[in-house]
């Protein structure tokens, strides 16, 4: 029997660990117990871009993660994370199984990875303490904590935002303070990191999509036969399968949620009006990634 | 492999080599006989220093050693005896109350008793206190530099068990507090008994005076923890504040820091940075390891079978902390049991913040410990004596800050009354 | 005696200039730090590329100050043992540090250079256009620098441990 260690940053209790639980249980099942899969959460084995780069580097075997560092190992992935590129869940759930999202995890084996599957976090929103967002001018001048990507903080700052980076465990006393006004995630994460507790206003923007990925060390992977291969395809798969049903649980749950514990919800923001907003900066990512490729994901059908 | 790494670590630690060494030999070793990957060493010795509110630690450490360069502890020594110098045991009790200011601008201990330990061991030797007396005093009250905010073990702590480390900082006055008054207490009631100190208040600065001299220095802590508070800026950056408010009161209103002195403390500063920021790498390795064995989840669970109460376990854990201190250099503690620990609080519904307390008013003590004791050895050498002359006098002191220990431990409102004030929860 | 002297000499230069370079990292940090605040809160233009630079100019300030930190015997060690041996037995305990010390560079510029090969494929978040070979590699060039100081001590034993304890 072989032992491989797969992680992530967040709880067990999430939509992520029910991935790489679903994972371990189908590895395990359908390789005939010949290969267990050790679960590791809470980022105890490092944060995301440390348990990439073990995976690249084979001091782990598997990793799931959010695709906030995978840029930059693989630049190719930095097209997903423009702003409403995916109209919906649907939209991106289809993109990502379909050829294009097959071509992105084919760019991962020049790295040193075997991509296995796609999965998700789902839409980021934002939240703030000053006003309720209904249109892109009420995002002017409002401090934001954003991750570091740069195609984020681009359309950030198109949107008149002041970006600020900074460690997620001082988000939380920061948006206390009023260091910053406000942060922008997906429903989970606000809900498990209180932030209705310090944040009066959240808006579904579903500004950017954020997908998450299952990650093996191609050295690791290309010993396995071709049956343990597949399976291992065929358990991220399953993996990605209870991953999305638990986000949708989760979208669908933490709005009424949110509501109950006094955040004032705006779910009906005019979404053209945004997009319209980032036009100078949409054409600056036109150039970047090719018009031809973000035109072939916005109408992918 | 962990009992490989531990036997290890202890021999190395017997054959007195370094603690950063030791504990990076015995990871090596673990890794080497589990049959993993090389490269997993300085993959997460990088790793554990490569976190921005880390930054903090270097700042702070060069901020206390532009004010201390600049001539503040004089200033705050003048300023402390003007307030309580006038009793009899005034000078002991000016001690306690100069490293608890001194700790408002130092984020470590060591560097207090030598700042202030420099000046007022003599002080107290020439009033006639013994001189293991003043050694052990002092060494004691230095450790208000890590209880009382700014404090670099609260910074490892926040980091490696992922809490808010401005909320640790405000968790610290009223521990900082409590201990400060029930030293000043003790030893006055100890001068009054032993009849020492009669002509403490000799010489004294008017209050006006010596709060004028030293108002520039005063005004520091409230500028980076006003900041802090005030929503101004995180932990992070108030530290690269302190560095440059402490360089301006030095070079231009102070006038005691020149070029060459300034190349003096960058050095210093830089070499006492990288001296723990090494621990804290090899103590990050050291870490990884034994989390990816498992150790924390099955060390959780026997804890949570075996102490089977919140008040169980917070004794337990104080006494387990108590023994490791005598022994284990703290910052490497922390790194290696914050992580273990914090989770199985949580899980007897200790608050995180609280229980970071507990930790650091421990392992500070544990600096005032033997046989291993950062601050008893810093004590020693100003006041130029033997380690095995100070522990009669130390006891008491040892047992004064176990007091308070128990209250910090029972008592959660003391650490968190102040921060649920200030973040309104 | 030559010998000894020559390499004393040579240690001095080399360890000398690795803490030069720390020192100016630390001020660089410490500068960047002030800027970054200034462009939040002054300029509303945070920039992002601030705390990477940061992070990194502090690992280099560390692993540069490493070789004066070995030289001067200012690692925190447990020295009970030490402080209760004869000269003989010290003699033993520091040819042990010295090694031990050694062995622990060994591991750091071999394995370091390894990972800072590997890692080049890697860019630095907030700072797309460096790649993070320049980050690691100051794991095995400041371990490969520490060699002089730890072997300058054994020949020339020094204990400030004190002085820079925090
Ligand atoms: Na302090
Ligand atoms: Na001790």
């Amino acid at each position: 029997q072989t032992t491989m260690r797969i992680s992530i940053s967040t709880a067990q209790n999430s939509h992520q660990g029910v991935a790489i639980d679903t994972f371990a249980k189908e590895v395990e099942k359908r390789t005939g117990g010949r290969y267990k899969v050790q679960t590791f959460y809470n980022g105890a084995l490092g944060g995301e871009r440390e348990s990439i780069e073990s995976v690249q580097l084979g001091t782990q075997e598997l990793a799931f993660s959010s695709t906030g560092p995978v840029p930059n190992f693989v630049p190719e992935t930095k097209i997903l994370d423009v702003p409403f590129l995916f109209r919906d869940k649907a939209h991106a759930r289809a993109v990502l199984d379909g050829p294009i999202g097959q071509d992105l995890l084919a760019k991962f084996d020049a790295k040193g990875f075997k991509a296995l599957a796609w999965a998700e976090n789902g839409f980021r929103h934002m939240t703030n303490s000053k006003r309720d967002v209904k249109t892109p001018e009420d995002l002017k001048g409002l401090k934001l904590r954003t991750m570091e990507n740069p195609v984020h903080i681009a359309a950030y700052k198109g949107f008149g935002i002041i970006t600020t980076p900074m460690a997620f465990p001082e988000v939380f006393t920061a948006l206390q303070q009023g260091t910053v006004d406000g942060q922008e995630n997906p429903l989970p994460v606000i809900i498990s990191a209180k932030f209705d507790q310090v944040q009066k206003h959240l808006s579904l923007t579903g500004h950017v999509y954020s997908p998450c990925i299952f990650v093996m060390n191609k050295g690791v992977f290309d010993k396995l036969s071709a049956q343990d291969k597949q399976a291992f395809i065929d358990a991220a798969k399953e993996g990605t399968k209870a991953n999305r049903a638990r986000v949708d649980e989760d979208d669908a749950k933490g709005v009424a949620d949110l509501r109950a514990k006094g955040m004032t919800v705006i779910d009906n923001l005019d979404k053209a009006k945004f997009v319209a907003a980032l036009a100078p900066v949409n054409a600056q990512f036109e150039k970047e990634f090719g018009k031809a490729n973000l035109d072939k994901i916005r109408n992918y059908q | 492999m962990t009992g490989v790494m531990i036997s290890t670590m202890a021999l190395c630690f017997a054959l007195t080599i370094s603690v950063a060494v030791s504990i990076g030999l015995s990871a090596i070793l673990g890794i080497q006989v589990s049959g993993a990957n090389m490269l997993i060493a300085v993959k997460e010795m990088f790793g554990a220093i490569n976190k921005f509110p880390l930054a903090a630690i270097p700042f702070f450490i060069l901020a206390g050693n532009l004010m201390e360069t600049g001539g503040i502890s004089r200033r705050l020594v003048e300023f402390a005896k003007s307030l309580v110098g006038g009793v009899q045991g005034g000078l002991p009790m000016t001690c306690v109350l100069t490293c608890m200011i001194f700790a408002a601008v130092s984020g470590s201990s060591v560097a207090t008793t030598f700042a202030i330990g420099a000046i007022l061991i003599p002080a107290l030797v020439k009033h006639g206190y013994p001189t293991s007396y003043a050694a052990a005093l002092q060494a004691t009250s230095a450790e208000l530099g890590v209880i009382i905010p700014p404090s670099i073990p609260m910074i490892l702590y926040g980091v490696s068990a992922e809490v808010s480390i401005g909320e640790l900082f405000i968790a610290g006055f009223g521990p900082g507090v409590l201990i400060s008054g029930a030293l000043m207490l003790f030893v006055w009631l100890y001068c009054k008994y032993k009849g020492w100190g009669q002509h403490d208040g000799d010489g004294r600065m008017p209050f006006g005076r010596a709060l004028w001299q030293a108002g520039w220095a005063l005004l520091m802590p409230v500028i980076i923890l006003g900041g802090i508070y005030g929503g101004v800026f995180t932990p992070t950056e108030a530290s690269a504040v302190a560095v440059f408010y402490a360089l301006l009161v030095g070079m231009v209103i102070y006038r005691e820091i020149h070029r060459r002195n300034l190349v003096a403390v960058l050095r210093k500063s830089a070499i006492s940075s990288a001296v723990i920021m090494f621990i804290i790498a090899n103590a990050g390795l050291f870490a990884f390891l034994i989390t990816r064995a498992g150790v924390p989840d099955a060390i959780g669970r026997w804890l949570q079978e075996v102490l089977q109460t919140p008040v169980l376990f917070l004794l337990g854990v104080n006494v387990a902390l108590f023994l490791i201190g005598m022994f284990i250099e703290t910052s490497a503690a922390i790194i290696v049991l914050g992580p273990i620990l914090a989770p199985v609080a949580q899980h007897f519904g200790v608050d995180p913040v609280h229980f970071g307390l507990i930790m650091v008013v421990n392992l500070a003590l544990g600096m005032i410990t033997p046989p291993f004791g950062v601050n008893l050895f810093a004590a020693c050498t100003v006041a130029r004596i033997p380690l095995d002359r100070i522990v009669g006098h130390l006891l008491p002191f040892v047992a004064v800050i176990l007091g308070c220990l128990l209250v910090i431990t029972y008592v959660p409102q003391l650490s968190l009354f102040l921060r649920d004030l200030v973040y309104a929860r | 005696m030559h010998v000894k002297d020559f390499f004393l000499r040579a240690e001095r230069v080399s360890s000398g200039a690795s803490m030069a370079l720390a020192c100016a990292m630390l001020a660089l940090a410490a500068s960047l730090g002030l800027f970054q605040i200034l462009m939040r809160f002054v300029f509303e233009e945070p920039a992002e590329w601030t705390e990477v630079l940061i992070r990194f100019s502090l690992i280099w300030m560390v692993f540069l100050a490493i070789p004066t930190a070995f030289r001067q015997g200012a690692m925190v060690s447990v020295d009970v043992l030490r402080r209760w041996s004869p000269p003989a037995l010290r003699r033993a305990l520091d040819w042990a540090v010295c090694l031990a010390s050694l062995a622990l560079m060994a591991v750091l510029v071999w394995w370091g250079w390894d990972y800072a090969r590997r890692g080049g494929v890697q860019t630095m978040a907030g700072l797309e256009s460096l790649s993070m070979f320049w980050a690691y590699l100051a794991i095995p060039v400041g371990a490969l620098c520490a060699v002089p100081g730890i072997v300058g001590n054994l020949l020339d034993p020094r204990h400030e441990e004190l002085e820079n304890a925090q």
